[in-house]
């Protein structure tokens, strides 16, 4: 419980509250030298420095939790999330040689593990350390596609961040926006507060001004995680029908949300959601 | 497999038909063989799968979930056989402050935080109260 309540902690938490947990924690795993918890809260403190931006902390705490010689317990540990988190880090920090490294390691892992959360965290580290806009594109694709089988909103707002970011990066501005307010949802109904700033400031630098009540970026962050999916699929030029067969969906259903999505939108009909969106 | 020791139970009081197979799965994926150890824990969940939780006396069902929370399984069965032992075993400290603590796991897992944080608050006073401070 110790773990989990650092884990939180550093995803959620003040400073103080971190600080708190992270010395009862290191104070039971280190009387009984259990490197397992260790992991875990390194794994934590370079989460909360990663999200911060304290790239050379985020390296040092993750390598510590990535480097240990044993796996732990899958996911849910500190030893693997690490050395996904580390690729990360290091892509961050402009040493994408060293990334491309670590991520050789840890794919076949997650591959093998063959669970829909360790498939999207294999397929957000291969887009890491892509080398084209296409090949990024794709490895987010599937990274996607796992996240929604896997019910774990935190690592899906990270991959969506990441997504965000890269299309930024390739001045996609629009889907981008899509994106980063999808991620600013997840993190805002979890409560992450940290990582909820960060996502929120991406998305005003990508045109979202200061999360105005006119803002389109803005009005994305009121949609639900459905509607967002919904409008996501018709910005891609899809069909009612087309979107409710790629989201296993009725075409009433897609109806519904895209209603929902007009009126909180305050735009008409599909021709307007699409002009709204491109501002 | 410092975990593995520590789990390993008395002979005479394994209970669960699948508990070596799924001590090996948890000890081949601390080793690294990820492959191995996920055709092992396949064995042992369909294993338990395959057991009613409400026909389990509250000793084999504790070994069970405390097995399904080794290997990590978030499926809707091994939730069912928790909530079965919870149910069960009324206001037992210890054990009740370690069913807390998966629970809380789970919580988190699906993007449950405020369960996790409600489940963490509930189970910590009871662990400490008995020194289950590993929990």
């Amino acid at each position: 419980m110790a773990a989990l309540a650092v884990e939180l902690a550093a995803l959620s938490e003040d400073d103080e509250v971190l600080r708190r947990e992270a010395a009862r924690l290191r104070n039971l795993a280190g009387r009984w030298g259990d490197r397992r918890r260790l992991a875990t809260l390194d794994r934590s403190l370079g989460l909360r420095a990663l999200v911060e931006g304290r790239l050379e902390a985020a390296i040092a705490s993750l390598a510590a939790a990535a480097d240990v010689p044993f796996l732990g317990r899958g996911l849910r540990d500190g030893v693997l999330t690490a050395r996904v988190d580390l690729v990360e880090a290091l892509v961050r920090s402009g040493d994408r040689d060293a990334a491309v490294v670590r991520s050789c390691g840890i794919q076949p892992l997650l591959s093998a593990m063959g669970t829909p959360l360790a498939l999207a965290l294999a397929a957000r580290v291969a887009a890491l350390v892509a080398a084209t806009d296409e090949e990024a594109d794709r490895h987010y694709g599937e990274a996607l596609e796992a996240h929604a089988a896997a019910g774990d909103p935190f690592e899906e707002a990270r991959t969506r961040l990441l997504r965000g970011e890269q299309l930024r990066r390739s001045r996609r501005r629009r889907e981008a926006r899509l994106e980063l307010a999808s991620s600013v949802r997840l993190f805002e109904s979890l409560a992450a507060t940290p990582w909820l700033t960060r996502a929120s400031e991406e998305l005003r630098a990508c045109g979202g001004s200061q999360l105005a009540a006119d803002d389109a970026g803005a009005s994305l962050v009121s949609l639900t995680a459905q509607e967002l999916a919904v409008v996501r699929e018709v910005a891609a030029g899809r069909s009612n029908r087309e979107v409710a067969g790629a989201l296993f969906l009725s075409p009433r259903t897609v109806e519904f949300h895209l209603s929902n999505v007009y009126r909180k939108l305050g735009v008409r009909g599909r021709t307007g959601l699409v002009s709204r969106l491109r501002t | 497999m410092a975990e593995l020791g520590a789990a390993t139970p008395d002979p005479s009081m394994t209970t669960a038909a699948w508990t070596g197979t799924a001590l090996l799965a948890v000890a081949a994926f601390e080793a690294g063989d990820v492959e191995r150890a996920m055709q092992l824990r396949a064995e042992a969940l369909s294993q338990a799968n395959a057991v009613d939780p409400a026909t389990l006396d509250l000793a084999t069902l504790l070994d069970v979930v405390t097995l399904d929370d080794l290997l990590l399984d978030m499926g809707e069965r091994a939730a069912r056989r928790l909530a079965v032992a919870e149910e069960q075993m009324g206001e037992a400290a210890e054990p009740l402050a370690c069913l807390l603590g998966m629970q809380a796991w789970l919580a988190r897992a699906r993007g449950d935080w405020d369960a996790a944080r409600a489940l963490l608050a509930r189970g910590r006073p009871l662990a400490e109260r008995v020194g289950a401070t590993g929990a």
